[in-house]
């Protein structure tokens, strides 16, 4: 009874039920009164949500900058504070071994051939701040972030891949 | 005046998987649109449900959070109604049993409790009771919350039994039984009003 009021019963349950309806006049009764509550039922009008309600799920529903998007909007800033930190690694670490190398012909050539090591160190400790900078004034943090990280990363890797 | 179908129809070209996905895509409009497609159906699930309108109104508002919540968690073939009444069916039977609203007894207890006659304190206040509230909202009041359930599911959502079955952890077969007391107390309630 239940799966043919809602459309669910399969022929031979309907056709079952229907057979037992014809012959039995209590269950006909029963069906057409369950009908008839169905009907008031679904002629009421339902209770509405409050415009109040309404109008918090939309608000709600409105997208926001949850932590990754920060972070993800945020990453161009943080990408360069990193090449600054390994900068800064490098560099005592460069210095801290300078001594057992040989100046290496990249960082001699951005020092302009000078003898002394710790000031080639430092000349090119600048040409690096100076492309940080560049890359800063370059404006927006756009495509062409990679393009500067690379270049960041070009002048940190070239003088270790003499050693 | 023409009733609405509390159930929406299915327009092709906007599915609510088509409008989920064009939220889940930063379109708002989408988002609005379901949401207006859904609101009274399930309101009136979670009103009907409840008993209590304030409660209904902050059950919704949290489906809907979770529904923003969790977008990216949603899967199409989760179906969307299926997922949304799904969250609210949760919310509602967790906030009715922590005010002691929702019982929960064995199929055996309900059909005991369902063949008691389960008339209130007195006659009047049962029928000025009855006045202020409407002949539905009366007899749904009297209703056991775990038929009330199956039923408004069922009316509400367009669910199938067997999905409403899975949703409220119930064979198949009880949630039929449920759907079917549910049924025969809406009938003689509405019709000892006459
Ligand atoms: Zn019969």
């Amino acid at each position: 009874m239940v799966l043919e009021l809602y459309g669910e019963a399969d022929a031979a349950g309907a056709a079952e039920l229907k057979a037992h309806l014809a012959g039995c006049a209590a269950c006909r009764q029963a069906a057409e009164a369950t009908r008839a509550a169905l009907d008031e039922f679904r002629r009421e009008p339902t209770p509405k949500p409050s415009h109040e309600t309404i109008q918090q799920v939309l608000d709600a529903a409105e997208p926001r900058p949850g932590i990754f998007e920060l972070l993800r909007r945020l990453r161009p800033v943080l990408l360069q504070a990193a090449a600054v930190v390994v900068i800064a690694l490098a560099g005592s670490f460069a210095i801290k071994f300078w001594p057992q190398k040989q100046a290496a012909p990249a960082v001699a050539a951005t020092a302009a051939a000078s003898a002394d090591s710790d000031s080639a160190w430092s000349t090119s400790a600048e040409a690096i701040a100076e492309r940080i900078w560049q890359a800063k004034a370059g404006g927006g943090f756009g495509a062409s972030l990679d393009y500067r990280i690379a270049s960041l990363h070009g002048t940190l890797t070239s003088p270790r891949s003499d050693w | 005046m023409p009733r609405q179908p509390l159930i929406p129809p299915t327009d092709v070209e906007s599915t609510d998987d088509a409008l989920f996905e064009r939220y889940r895509g930063g379109d708002t409009a989408a988002f609005e649109r379901l949401l207006a497609r859904h609101q009274s159906a399930l309101f009136g699930f979670l009103a009907r449900l409840a008993g209590d309108r304030a409660l209904a109104e902050d059950l919704f508002q949290e489906t809907w959070l979770r529904v923003v919540r969790e977008a990216g968690r949603y899967r199409a073939e989760q179906k969307f109604n299926r997922w949304l009444f799904t969250i609210a069916n949760r919310l509602a039977i967790d906030a009715l049993r922590r005010r002691k609203r929702w019982a929960s007894v064995s199929v055996d207890d309900e059909e005991a409790a369902v063949q008691l006659p389960d008339r209130g304190p007195s006659a009047a206040d049962e029928t000025a009771r009855r006045q202020t509230m409407g002949r539905i909202e009366a007899a749904l009041a009297t209703m056991q919350p775990a038929l009330r359930q199956v039923f408004l599911l069922r009316e509400n959502s367009g669910l199938s039994f067997k999905e409403i079955a899975a949703m409220t952890g119930a064979p198949l077969g009880t949630a039929l039984w449920r759907m079917s007391a549910a049924l025969k107390h809406l009938r003689k309630e509405l019709q000892t009003m006459e």
